[in-house]
């Protein structure tokens, strides 16, 4: 590549934020003396103020809805210690779930979309009287920030065991055991999980009846 | 509200204080709305998310450590809980029940930001919501590859893949008035 192409192709990159004028000073000189002799970028500068109308007018812009600041006080309670405990829907559920499943339920939990997930139910164990917890296998991704160090620690407050590092290095697989939960309460667990800081998502894998630890090397 | 109050507001909803996570909410409610609205297309979404990041700043609140100013720390919430949806749902055009909610558009502008609003629908995701970040914010190119998880070089390419592709439906749509005869190439 040529001096003047890469000029060129730098200037052009910044074009977007010559247009919406945050480039730094010298950023911006350098531009604007491109401008004066490239007709591609000239070009550009136009297509790209055009983008920019359009955007900040919008050709639909919606009606804005009042605030529902009501309902989202009515949310706060029991969302607000989830950083230092995600369990603490799980807790109160054992009181529920006790003498109260009489069936449990497996999932086969497919991840689509890269880390979402989405339920079928594949299996209808027997009668349980006495199930209060349950082995979720799950698989933990991070942001790519975190540091080894602090991956073990969210993974140490889940109570995660047999962790292994998934295919992508982002990611982890571990058995967590917890209270037994509904879907909607699987779901909402997995919402805290993933609203703790340096946690990108977390997906279950599957959903076992817990297993005694000396044959628990089946786990996948 | 200026960052400076914003930061104390932070503080405040860290310590628990629901006063003053009302406060920012209804402060934010607005740009917060059409934001998730631009970046999802939908009106259902964009009213159930406005809370859900509120929620999200309730739990995180303590641990904002102030690197970023306040707004781009909502705003990449906001846009980390959107793209999540947008991609779970494969979210398309908005709905019908969407389009009872819109304003009607300015009709001067309207042939522009036609082709415009519908190149930008045409973009990959990620193209298009840092499109929305970048001319709906305003957002530094820093900011956009801290709120995108992302090096500024992707950012920059992006922009520049979005930008190509709107000039190419520019051209080909634009009437006589508005073709741009010397940059044929492409
Ligand atoms: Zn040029």
């Amino acid at each position: 590549m040529s001096e003047s192409e890469q000029v060129h192709r730098q200037a052009s990159l910044l074009l977007p934020w010559y247009v919406n004028e945050t480039l730094a000073e010298d950023e911006r000189d350098f531009v604007r003396a491109h401008l004066a002799e490239c007709a591609e970028c000239r070009d550009d500068l136009g297509v790209l103020q055009t983008m920019r109308e359009s955007v900040v007018a919008g050709s639909a812009a919606p009606i804005v809805p009042k605030p529902r600041v009501a309902e989202l006080l009515s949310r706060l309670n029991g969302a607000s210690d989830v950083q230092e405990s995600p369990f603490v829907l799980g807790r109160w559920l054992i009181a529920a779930t006790i003498g109260a499943i009489s069936v449990a339920l497996a999932w086969l939990v497919v991840e689509v979309a890269g880390n979402r997930v989405e339920p079928t139910v594949f299996e209808t164990a027997t009668s349980m009287s006495s199930v209060t917890t349950m082995d979720y296998v799950v698989r933990l991704d991070f942001d790519d920030s975190v540091g080894e160090a602090d991956r073990e620690r969210i993974l140490a407050a889940l109570g995660a065991r047999d962790v292994t590092r998934d295919l992508q290095a982002s990611g982890y697989r571990a058995v967590i055991t917890a209270p037994a939960m509904s879907f909607a309460e699987l779901q909402q667990f997995t919402e805290r999980v993933e609203s703790m800081d340096g946690v990108q998502a977390m997906g279950v894998l599957a959903l076992q009846l817990p297993v005694d630890t000396r044959s628990r090397d089946s786990v996948q | 509200m200026d960052s400076r109050e914003e930061l104390r507001l932070i503080r405040r909803i860290a310590d628990k204080d629901r006063d003053a996570l009302s406060e920012l909410f209804l402060g934010y409610h607005p740009r917060l709305f059409k934001f998730i609205y631009r970046l999802s297309d939908s009106y259902t979404v964009a009213d159930e998310l406005v809370n859900d990041v509120m929620l999200t700043i309730w739990q995180k609140a303590a641990s904002f450590r102030g690197d970023s100013r306040v707004s781009t720390w909502i705003f990449g919430i906001a846009y980390r809980l959107t793209m999540r949806r947008v991609t779970k749902k494969k979210l398309q055009l908005a709905d019908i029940a969407d389009n009872e909610h819109l304003a009607a558009p300015d009709a001067a502008d309207l042939e522009t930001q036609n082709w415009v609003h519908r190149g930008l629908q045409s973009l990959p995701p990620a193209q298009k919501m840092t499109v929305i970040l970048v001319f709906y914010l305003g957002l530094t190119y820093e900011e956009t590859a801290e709120i995108t998880e992302c090096p500024v070089n992707t950012v920059k390419t992006r922009m520049f893949h979005a930008r190509r592709k709107l000039k190419g439906l520019l051209e080909a749509s634009a009437s006589p008035r508005k073709r741009l005869d010397e940059s044929a190439h492409e």
